[in-house]
């Protein structure tokens, strides 16, 4: 299966050296770093980074007074090297004056939103008073006048008047403002009825708000002090709008700082990269991987590009110091159909360096159960649609390309899936236009109507079909990995025997239930056969008398078989459950329709269930669908030949969040 | 009451009692096992978010068990005709059979679920200690799946019975 050869290389050098080394091979690409920090002496190196997190706050402050990006430009900065080279340095002249300025700015807008935030309260406390012509901080009107201001709830201000009224005629309401929210009001009482009004003050309650003593409002009527605080917000505002200017001038030239933002990353990691090597007084080593096929223009470009003070040289296997502790990365070497897949295999985890990829196996499978689980033409023509949009006029880096192909591949598989299920956003025969009818009035190419007779029944037996035909694939690739691994053992006795053993008993089941036409005997005789020697293969290495105990013991692994055939069975949940629901949207917006009954709103209102309907339905059948592929591929079809463990093939490169150099 | 027993369909009554009983229990068990699972994940991707894939592959393990339920329910109502919207003729018996089998799967369901759903958690713990352990985690968290696989086994077997009474 598809991985590239890959040789050991070691650099060596004079220490001084070593940044300028670094920052050279990251841009080379095509070597993965080892890493040699355990046996580094205690120094270490620090060699000179960049504060990245500065950027990144500039990068995320500036972002909002930028255009919106086009949707299939995505962040991207196409460019070239030379001019990113010339943006870059442009902006590292003025970065720390426009950091500065930029954490400045931010300070001032925080402060200004906390201050505004205090105004909106106070304007609040204040709003209840509007009208009340006494300054504020007044509380007597003379030698023996107080005043009472305060405020309470509506039903309240009333008893309050009433019990007044009855306490105490030493008073006049000098002010009141009475609204559904509550009653603000100020009473002028002589001294004579101070304790007549103490007592009502304590049993509604009653207060002065905090403001009224409040100095910067001190002589001010409360009009005065509104109007003061509008005056202020105002005032905040237009600093917040100048603020604002600032950043959206700043983020004039947002691409310059995208283009800033990666080369000074790459510095951080060529500094990070130095913590990997090998570093004494006076020589720095630095080993890696790299693709066969690459080592000797490696070698050549590494003995002269520092004019004679970094060689390079590969490692033998034999000259490795510890040849079972290296851990050696894989570099997957897929093609462009296959591609896509690697990123499910690496979920799972990478192959260890003398396993297989699973990836080329794993691909026509997962594709085949998405197609069976989402199960509908609609959908599998939206994924179809947005794959090949994006391919065709996205600007998409290598990453984003093998997603985009794969969205792609599985709207195909889906509507495959849809027109052999007869899923068509959930559309009943007699809803498709005619020409999608075939005689008997299914739907054309319809081979399984999923919930009518017996369609379910043969939808589960098709999905397990298809789920054995894995499984036994497994098998095949794992005779596969033992020859390949030299393990010859194992493939004859232990994948051979499993393989025939499966077939045959397969056929016999078959052609005895009447599905096959086939010899009975001659089969019941080949399985019977094949079991027995599958026994003695199981036992072969367990002492004589227990070779055929163990064998049989072993041959209890056909339950695994069994249990996992059965878990392919969600294929067929899954397909069914996509389809009804669709089929549940169409109804639900149909009985609306009928009940409503008004021309426009009815069609207003059946389109809305139906946009939402589906477009729930697609989300969580895609989910459903992904997840799913992903875990038969993972436990079912693995568990016969792959472990995973390995180490991914890392390259130390310059890997751009937003530069994509045209090639 | 001798009305009731004689007038009454039971057949058709259990057998979609049944069906409600698988779907119900491996639903619950799933939704149980999945939130525990899932709180987890959601813990370790806040610290760890390259792990995401491997954590939600993980997390949606214990949905088996709800699509089991799911697969018995349609079972069952495609046996029984109910499922394109005809009418049930379903015998007493075999409207009892369709209960036991959804009464297997929805215990059977709920409990490896529910267990599942606690290995699951502990398996995303030592992702986040260790992502290379991913499909060695997924492996272990789907032995107990089993149990699960077995009962969906029993209970077509038992619906695919009652079909013929």
């Amino acid at each position: 299966m598809a991985t590239a050869p890959l040789t050991k290389i070691r650099f060596a050098g004079a220490k001084e050296k070593l940044g300028l080394f670094l920052q050279e091979l990251q841009k080379k690409g095509t070597v993965h770093l080892s890493d040699l920090s355990d046996h580094a002496p205690d120094e270490g190196i620090d060699l000179p980074g960049f504060d990245t997190a500065r950027v990144d706050f500039l990068l995320q402050l500036l972002r909002p007074y930028t255009p919106k990006a086009k949707a299939l430009a995505g962040d991207w900065v196409v460019t070239d090297l030379p001019t990113a080279r010339t943006k870059s340095q442009s902006l590292k002249a003025n970065f720390d004056a426009l950091y500065e300025k930029a954490e400045a700015i931010e300070s001032e807008k925080l402060q200004t939103l906390s201050r505004q935030k205090e105004i909106e309260k106070e304007l609040a406390q204040l709003a209840p008073f509007a009208g009340l012509e006494v300054p504020v901080g007044v509380t007597q009107g003379g030698e023996s006048v107080s005043l009472l201001i305060a405020e309470t709830d509506s039903k309240s201000f009333d008893v309050l008047l009433e019990q007044l009224s009855e306490s105490t005629p030493l008073y006049d309401i000098v002010w009141s403002n009475k609204s559904k929210k509550g009653a603000a009001f100020a009473i002028a009482y002589h001294a004579d009825g101070a304790e007549a009004i103490a007592g009502l003050k304590n049993n509604f309650r009653l207060a002065e708000p905090a403001w009224w003593n409040n100095a910067s409002y001190a002589g001010k009527t409360t009009d005065e002090a509104i109007e003061m605080l509008k005056g202020a917000a105002e005032k905040l505002e237009e600093k917040t709008k100048k603020g604002e200017e600032s950043l959206k001038e700043m983020a004039g030239d947002f691409e310059s700082l995208k283009v800033f933002s990666d080369f000074s990353r790459w510095k951080d990691e060529a500094a990070e990269a130095g913590k990997k090597s090998f570093v004494s007084d006076n020589l720095f080593v630095v080993d890696g991987w790299t693709e066969s096929a690459d080592v000797k223009s490696l070698t050549d470009w590494a003995n002269k590009a520092f004019a004679g003070e970094v060689i390079a040289t590969p490692v033998s296997a034999e000259e490795l110091a510890e040849p079972d502790a290296e851990v050696v990365p894989v570099k997957a070497n897929n093609g462009a159909l296959v591609r896509p897949f690697e990123a499910l295999t690496n979920m799972y985890g990478s192959p260890t360096s003398d396993d297989i990829d699973p990836t080329p196996s794993l691909s026509p499978f997962f594709l085949v159960f998405f197609g069976i689980c989402l199960s509908d033409v609609g959908y599998g023509l939206i994924l179809f649609i947005l794959g090949l949009v994006y391919l065709l006029f996205g600007t998409l880096s290598q990453q984003q390309r093998d997603m985009y192909t794969l969205i792609f591949m599985c709207g195909i598989s889906a509507m495959i899936g849809g027109v052999l299920l007869g899923g068509y956003f959930g559309m009943t025969a007699e809803q498709l236009p005619a020409f999608m009818i075939n005689q008997s009035g299914g739907i054309k190419g319809a081979l399984i109507d999923p919930i009518a007779g017996q369609g379910p029944l043969r939808f589960l037996v098709f999905s397990l079909a298809i789920g054995l035909f894995q499984l036994i694939s497994g098998v095949v690739v794992q005779f596969y990995k033992n020859i390949k691994q030299k393990n010859y053992g194992e493939a004859f006795f232990n994948s051979l025997p499993w393989f025939v053993f499966l077939i045959t008993g397969i056929a016999y089941a078959l052609t005895a239930a009447g599905q096959l036409d086939l010899p009975t005997e001659p089969l019941k005789y080949a399985t019977m056969a094949t079991a027995g020697a599958l026994v003695l293969c199981l036992g072969r290495k367990a002492s004589l008398p227990m070779v055929i105990p163990k064998g049989i013991l072993g041959l209890y692994g056909v339950m695994d078989y069994v249990s996992d055939t059965l878990s392919y069975s969600r294929l067929m949940a899954l397909g069914l459950a996509t389809g009804v629901i669709a089929f549940s949207m169409n109804t639900t917006a149909g009985v609306l329709y009928d009940m409503i009954g008004v021309p426009v709103i009815s069609h207003a209102v059946a389109a809305v269930v139906l946009v939402f309907g589906h477009a729930l339905n697609f989300g969580l059948s895609l989910l459903g669908a992904s997840i799913h592929s992903m875990r038969l591929q993972f436990i079912e079809f693995f568990k016969r030949f792959y472990e995973g463990g390995g180490q991914a093939f890392e390259p130390f490169a310059r890997r751009a969040r937003y530069i994509l150099f045209r090639s | 009451m001798e009305n009731l027993t004689t007038t009454f369909q039971w057949g058709p009554v259990l057998a979609i009692l049944g069906a409600f009983i698988a779907l119900a229990l491996g639903g619950i068990g799933s939704s149980l096992a999945i939130s525990k699972a899932g709180q987890k994940a959601a813990g370790v991707l806040a610290e760890k978010p390259n792990l995401f894939g491997t954590l939600l592959v993980l997390t949606a393990l214990p949905g088996s068990q709800g699509i089991y339920g799911l697969l018995i329910a349609i079972f069952t109502l495609a046996q029984t005709g109910m499922l394109g919207g005809g009418s049930a003729d379903v015998s007493l018996l075999a409207g009892v059979m369709y209960l036991i089998a959804g009464i297997v799967m929805g215990v059977l369901g709920l409990t490896s679920a529910i267990l599942q759903g606690k290995v699951v958690a502990a398996s995303v713990g030592a992702v986040a200690r260790d992502g290379s352990v991913g499909g060695k985690a997924i492996a272990m968290s789907v032995i107990i799946e089993t149990y699960a696989i077995f009962g969906l086994l029993v209970a077509i077997f038992i619906s695919l019975a009652a079909a013929g009474m």
